[in-house]
């Protein structure tokens, strides 16, 4: 009782969380006191009274009116070490970086910039022994650019350049570069001048990562880099889909002659609610009365158009039954050519 | 592009069958015709989506019913009304409507929930075998019938008859059951 007279001279609110504390206190007949240690006695029970109703209704509506709190790096929190985290990362590949080189990678313009006005502010003239990841990026670009395409080519032998081409730019698109910097935890690392970082700040940093790769190790490693984080993103995507041909029957045919087989003929198979607005035909393409590809479709002439697709995707060996992509440790070891490129539609309507 | 949303179109797309229903149980034949309506017969079918099929019936006139349903099968019928309720034998109601033996098959074989109605505008019923053209137009494949047709003995020829092998001939004087001829034959001749 003692206690509770006490808690009177208190607050309301304090009132309310010794309660709570109270809950967890039994007097037993003996008058001894009996604590108990479990915590579920200490959740807060729920209040029916008007008062703390109201209190709650205000700062709720307090909240919305100031907003969502400011995403903030953990840094201002004051538990943050930069030069450790940046250590882990690197270890977390398994990568052995050189922490200055790996430091930099994470380095943007727009950081430096904003370093330089700071010491402006405070009047100092001190030079700032700092640069940002561009040279690093391009470095990066350059090298996942020519191994991805190598390792298409590889592949996809039979697949023309400009199918490569757009695989490619598909692979080091921003999006793409995007969506694999935002997991594998740059958002953090990122030295810029705003928090959280800009779109395109992740993308030049995982590029300036590959580049800081290079300089720590050698190529090899960088390439392997590439292989175990960029190229698997091909997996479940529909390849062939990547590249949009224009015309399909016209790279039918050119295929078709070049291997000195008949012209394509395209047949309806059959099709189904022809008369309603759902009709379904199915077409079938036939060289020298062999079937090469058929496709459903919901008029005859795209139901065409997707057969001759299916058609070129067997000619070009990408039929959706080929074997899967080399990836991990069996691809550690291909013997990539760097030099060859895969022939072009132009050369194949030239000849 | 977009090989994929061609291929889910033809999945998703209703494919039209023809069934024909000359001499074949109605009621047998709606379980049959309700896999196909209800799309059991699709591996994506589940029983809570409209996925299911058309059929257009042709024929229904000539269904077969088997032993003596045709005079015992009562088909009831009550309008809610003090004295409305009603029976009529299956034959009866063949004449009424030549379609209405199988529409109330396939309607009882039909799931009994609310898919039920949309099932049954997917079944398309012609007394005879002329559909019209916009109807026949849609069709793309045949369901198999359930029961052989039996060939009736007017079909054979008289050549057929006589070729047929004998094991003895009746005696002169013997008397045989001579059945009398339809009455479409009558209307015919």
């Amino acid at each position: 009782m003692a206690a509770l007279q006490c808690v009177r001279s208190l607050s309301k609110v304090r009132y309310n969380v010794l309660h709570k504390f109270s809950a967890a206190v039994m007097v037993v007949e003996n008058k001894s006191v009996r604590r108990y240690s479990t915590s579920h006695q200490l959740v807060g029970k729920s209040s029916n009274s008007r008062q703390h109703l109201s209190y709650l209704y205000e700062l709720y509506h307090r909240r919305i009116e100031v907003g969502p709190e400011k995403e903030r790096h953990p840094s201002e929190y004051g538990c943050w070490n930069h030069d450790a985290e940046i250590y882990a990362f690197g270890q977390r590949f398994g990568e052995d970086f050189n922490d200055m080189v790996l430091k930099e990678a994470f380095v943007q313009r727009c950081f430096v910039e904003q370093e330089i006005e700071k010491q402006k502010d405070l009047g100092l003239d001190m030079e700032i022994d700092m640069t940002d990841n561009e040279i690093l990026a391009e470095k990066g670009y350059s090298l996942a650019s020519r191994f991805i395409k190598a390792y298409l080519r590889y592949s996809f032998p039979q697949l023309f350049e400009e199918g490569i081409s757009a695989i490619h730019d598909f692979l080091l698109s921003d999006e793409m570069l995007f969506h694999i910097g935002c997991n594998i935890g740059l958002k953090e690392l990122i030295q810029s001048a705003t928090y959280p970082p800009e779109h395109p700040t992740y993308v030049t940093t995982l590029k300036a990562v590959i580049g800081a790769l290079i300089e720590s190790q050698n190529e090899k490693k960088a390439e392997d880099f590439v292989l175990d984080l960029i190229i698997p993103q091909l997996v479940g995507i529909d390849v062939s889909e990547l590249w949009n041909i224009e015309n399909p029957m016209g790279l039918l045919c050119a295929l078709l002659k070049e291997q000195n087989l008949g012209e394509p003929e395209a047949r309806l198979l059959w099709s189904s609610a022809s008369n309603t607005i759902m009709p379904l035909h199915h077409v079938g393409i036939y060289s020298d009365k062999k079937l090469l590809g058929k496709s459903p479709g919901e008029t005859i002439s795209i139901a065409e158009d997707m057969a001759a697709r299916e058609a070129i995707k067997k000619l070009l060996n990408m039929t959706d039954n080929r074997s899967p992509l080399e990836l991990g440790d069996k691809a550690k070891n291909l013997e990539l050519d760097f030099n060859k490129t895969n022939r072009s539609v132009s050369e194949l309507n030239c000849s | 592009m977009a090989h994929n949303r061609v291929i889910q179109w033809g999945a998703m797309a209703r494919t039209w069958w023809l069934y024909d229903a000359k001499f074949q149980c109605p009621y047998r034949s709606a379980e049959k015709l309700c896999m196909y309506l209800e799309g059991r017969h699709k591996p994506l079918y589940h029983p809570l989506s409209d996925v299911g099929d058309h059929v257009v019936v042709i024929n229904t006139r000539y269904v077969a019913m088997a032993e003596d349903l045709w005079r015992k099968q009562q088909y009831k019928h009550d309008t809610r009304y003090a004295g409305g309720k009603s029976s009529a034998t299956a034959w009866r109601l063949h004449e009424a409507d030549y379609t209405k033996i199988l529409y109330k098959a396939v309607y009882s074989a039909a799931p009994k929930n609310l898919l039920r109605p949309t099932i049954m505008r997917r079944l398309h019923l012609y007394p005879e075998e002329d559909v019209p053209d916009d109807i026949i137009g849609n069709v793309s494949d045949v369901i198999r019938q359930i029961q052989v047709v039996p060939k009736p003995l007017d079909s054979y020829s008289a050549q057929e008859i006589e070729e047929f092998p004998k094991l003895f001939d009746w005696p002169e004087d013997h008397v045989i059951y001579k059945r009398k001829a339809t009455t479409e034959k009558k209307e015919e001749s």
